[in-house]
């Protein structure tokens, strides 16, 4: 048994080296991964330009009509004593419900979603009947109205009945009894004492009946009113831009740019809008430069959208398009700034002449504002020594999985048809962000070679090697995240080079290791 | 009285350390065993490799080096390590005249396979220094196996005048606790010069137990065995047997896994679609991609394999009957790898304490084979026993392989008057 149990702790344990050679991974990078292939557009001659559109602010329907939730409770004091008979009737409430809709009096509603909760306790003692009616509520024709039974409540007590409606699909009329209000919906609620019940007793102040009417997550789909003047503010520095978080150093030349900014109202109502400043932000260096151009700081008059059915919508924009250019503005100090955010203020003012469509304003539930932002530029330009940089997670212990790394090559075989030579170099950091291991030199990868047209026809290979010792990989286990910098520079050095379609820099990694088994 | 030449306590047992003194056992009635032995050996693999592979020490190019010499394209490998307790018993009344049994119970752990020159070259060097060339790993066959057993087993004896023959079946039940089984019958690599791509055609499968379950003495399955042995000899010079033992089939359950690929595919590395995306969500994901890609099918399912069972037949010669014989025997186990065994034994019993055999045998995992055993007669029915059934490797260990041991106590007890 002794042997046997020995043999329960055996456990090979073999120890040698291995040496591994195998691709890795390989990608081409092209000018659509760069910038996105729906942003380029390609020219006749096959050169490439940038045209990037992206929302600035967008203020939805709910930023002017918001139903909130609301509940209205309504009940039947007996004012005497008396003897309730078979058959009487119990008026609760029949009136307007003080509908509550900031700053809009609405005159008509077309409800795309929502629920009405009703809730009604009673006190009477014999069988009965309730009865709910909005006559200016109507879906496909039919007024709301529905009747149930209320269950007779014990003496001293009281019954209570419950009940859910799905009210999407309702025109409702908020203009009242003589079409000459807003925000006013006749609510009538009735009992009745079933005609077999037997006589019962009120006493004087005795709540006969109690309803609670809720309206829940209601949503117009078209609303019709009047909307008041009010001001929607655009402010904050929430633009980012991508990739530009990534440039940590080096300078670029644009030959030409063009930003379009895009005003657009879905509301039908007027409204005008102002830029206070447009301001890009390079948050690595802190610097800023504000956008001059002769729009900025004075208002844009937008007229109502209409309601005509545009692009799917059952409305038009109303739109107004700024044209800003490196030869009306400062655009090109503010695009080589490398701004990683866009700061906007401003303001988007509705009716700002007050109510004048004599309450013919409206709202689609798609109905919205919108700033967009438009960036056309040709990919024509010279860098120097433009660096990116960014991180990406890293988990270096796994180099001890299975089979421990013990030291290496990472062999990477490039060719590249852009006009600019790379230069790579990598960081590993453990998880306090210190550094554990860093690339000794950064490695270059050759240029493709411009002809005396500026077009590059043919790539250019070249091969880095990265040379891992196993002191090397024994302070990467430690890392937890990759800090990659990228150097570009174009070729030949401040010539602006055109960007061709046919642009791409192919990379294969290839990992010589050894590794321990 | 008959005294037998055949050494019949070794039957049911998986070391065969017990087979001692063959006139002294005649005297005892009953027989406990503890024995263990273990065998590492291989055509191709030195006997330092071996030493270092089982020690966990590190295996360095030059002993790399020197094994690779001794490489032919088809090579085996094996190695079987067991411990048994055993229990003998011969009744004066019970099972009715002539009866005995005996009961086994033992731990086993296996290793097998046969492998191509290449695959030694992919496994112990890797593919880097040969890039540019195709290894052929085509015919890797090789499986593990762990498992505990419990044999019974009876014997009848039938006494003649001129032959004195025995009878002996035993049935084995295991638990089933570890496998892992790889078969390729195809595969082949090549590796482009600077590594920018490889070629690989290959069919492979591999099975394994359930692996969130391999803890020792887990039961992860069972199996049956049968065994089967049939003695002859004569009073003083001849004797035969043939052996058949533990025939039977293992059952692994249905959470053992299987792996199979029948593929021929070049990878030039992991295609990234766009390497501004890469990052370590992207990584993973491209990771289990790879592993859905190039694994092959997998899933779950019960395994059946056969028991390492073995056959063998053998002949003893009574050169001076009692004192000095000379056995030749042929045997076979049914595990990946093993190659059927020949081999000549020279026993002798030079004093009544001591006992001395020889033998030399080409075959089972390895190639030719010397062993030594030592026997002691302690006194008062103990007796220890010692050997070694491939000295070439402890002698030689950088040119030759085999690395073996077995050792056993025995105590013998209720020792018959009529002596």
């Amino acid at each position: 048994m002794i042997l046997m149990l020995g043999l329960t702790s055996c456990k090979l344990d073999p120890n040698w080296d291995v040496d591994a050679l195998a691709p890795i991974a390989q990608t081409t990078l092209t000018p659509g991964n760069l910038m996105g292939d729906s942003n380029l557009i390609v020219q006749p001659g096959g050169d490439l330009v940038l045209d990037y559109e992206t929302n600035v602010f967008d203020f939805p329907v709910d930023s002017l009509l918001r139903i909130p939730d609301s509940t209205y409770a309504y009940s039947f004091n007996s004012p005497i004593n008396f003897t309730l008979p078979p058959g009487a009737p119990i008026q609760v409430y029949n009136d307007y419900l003080a509908f509550n809709v900031p700053d809009v009096g609405l005159s008509k509603a077309f409800i795309e979603g929502g629920k009405l909760r009703i809730e009604v306790k009673s006190t009477v003692t014999q069988p009965a009947s309730i009865n709910f009616q909005i006559p200016k509520a109507k879906k496909n024709g039919v007024i709301f109205s529905f009747t149930d039974n209320l269950a007779p409540a014990p003496i001293g007590g009281y019954s209570i009945y419950e009940k859910e409606f799905e009210i999407n699909g309702y025109d409702i009329d908020f203009t009242g009894d003589n079409n000459d209000q807003y925000n006013k919906l006749r609510l009538e609620i009735n009992a009745t004492v079933a005609s077999d019940a037997q006589p019962s007793q009120i006493l004087a102040g005795q709540e006969l009946i109690k309803t609670s009417i809720s309206f829940v997550n209601v949503k117009p789909g078209f609303a019709k009113g009047k909307i008041n003047t009010r001001t929607l503010n655009i402010t904050a520095d929430t633009v980012k831009l991508p990739f530009m978080d990534m440039v940590k150093s080096g300078t670029i030349d644009v030959d030409e740019v063009d930003l379009t900014l895009t005003v657009q109202n879905g509301f039908g109502v007027d409204a005008r809008c102002k830029f206070d400043y447009i301001t890009g932000l390079n948050t690595r260096t802190g610097s800023s430069i504000a956008l001059n151009h002769p729009i900025i700081g004075n208002a844009i008059n937008l007229n109502s959208a209409t309601q005509i059915p545009s692009g799917g919508l059952p409305f038009s924009y109303s739109s107004y398009q700024l044209g800003i250019s490196t030869s009306n503005s400062n655009l090109e100090a503010f695009a080589v700034n490398f701004p990683d955010r866009i700061a906007i203020n401003g303001g988007f003012r509705v009716n700002p002449n007050g109510n004048l469509s004599a309450g013919n304003d409206f709202v689609f539930s798609s109905s919205s504002a919108k700033v967009n932002l438009r960036v056309v530029a040709p990919l024509t330009f010279s860098s120097n020594n433009l660096k990116l940089a960014d991180t990406v997670n890293f988990n270096g212990s796994s180099l001890l999985k299975n089979n421990p790394i013990k030291s290496g090559k990472l062999k990477i075989y490039a060719d590249n048809k852009f006009p600019f030579e790379c230069g790579i170099k990598l960081t590993a950091l453990d998880s306090l962000g210190a550094v554990v291991w860093s690339q000794p030199t950064e490695e270059i990868l050759a240029a493709g070679i411009a002809q005396s047209d500026g077009r590059v026809y043919q790539s250019t290979p070249s091969t880095v090697m990265l040379t891992l010792s196993e002191q090397d990989f024994k302070m990467l286990t430690r890392g937890k995240k990759i800090f990659f910098e990228v150097r570009f520079h174009t070729l030949p050095t401040a010539q602006l080079m055109k960007i061709y379609h046919d642009y791409s820099l192919g990379l294969k990694v290839v990992a010589e290791v050894k590794a321990g088994i | 009285m008959y005294d037998w030449l055949i050494p019949i306590f070794i039957w049911f047992s998986t070391t065969g350390t017990t087979d001692w003194s063959p006139k002294d056992r005649n005297d005892y009635k009953m027989q406990v065993a503890v024995s263990g032995s273990f065998e590492a050996n291989s055509n191709a693999i030195n006997a330092e490799m071996l030493r270092f592979f089982m020690a966990g020490r590190y295996i360095d190019s030059s002993m790399k080096d020197r094994s690779l010499k001794r490489m032919k394209e088809n090579n085996r490998l094996g190695m079987d390590i067991t411990a048994e307790v055993s229990f003998f018993h011969k009744p004066d009344s019970g099972f009715g005249k002539n009866w005995s049994y005996g009961i086994t119970l033992g731990q086993r752990i296996l290793f097998g396979g046969e492998f191509s020159r290449d695959a030694y070259k992919m496994g112990f060097y890797g593919n880097a220094p040969y890039a540019g060339q195709t290894l052929n790993l085509s015919g890797l066959n090789a499986s593990y196996l762990n498992y505990q057993y419990l044999s019974l087993g009876f014997i009848k004896e039938f006494k003649a005048p001129k032959w004195h023959k025995a009878l002996g079946f035993g049935l084995t039940y295991a638990n089933a606790n570890q496998f892992l089984s790889i078969k390729a019958p195809r595969a082949e690599i090549f590796t482009e010069a600077t590594g920018q791509y490889l070629d690989l055609d290959a069919s492979y499968e591999i099975k394994q137990n359930d692996a969130s379950k391999n803890k020792f003495f887990y039961p992860n399955g069972f199996g049956v065995g049968a065994s089967l042995e049939f003695t002859m000899s004569d009073k003083k010079r001849h004797s035969f047997y043939l052996r058949a033992n533990n025939i039977g089939f293992m059952r692994f359950n249905s959470f053992s896994s299987y792996r199979s690929l029948d593929t021929s595919l070049t990878f030039n590395g992991v295609v990234v679609d766009n390497a501004l995306k890469v990052n370590g969500e992207y990584v993973n994901n491209v990771l289990d991609s790879l592993a859905r890609d190039f694994g092959g099918n997998t899933g779950s399912s019960g395994a059946y394999i056969m028991m390492p069972g073995s056959v063998s037949v053998g002949y003893t010669y009574g050169i001076i009957p009692y004192k000095l014989h000379l056995t030749a025997s042929a045997n076979y186990t049914f595990y990946p790898g093993y190659f059927p065994q020949f081999s000549i034994r020279l026993s002798g019993i030079p004093d009544p304490f001591v006992s001395v055999a020889g033998t030399l045998s080409y075959g089972g995992w390895g190639g030719f084979n010397g062993g030594v055993d030592l026997g002691f007669h302690l006194g008062d029915g103990w007796h220890f026993t010692l050997g070694t059934h491939s000295i070439q490797g402890i002698i030689g260990e950088r040119v030759s392989s085999g690395l073996s041991g077995r050792a056993g106590v025995i105590k013998r007890f209720g020792k018959t008057k009529n002596k």
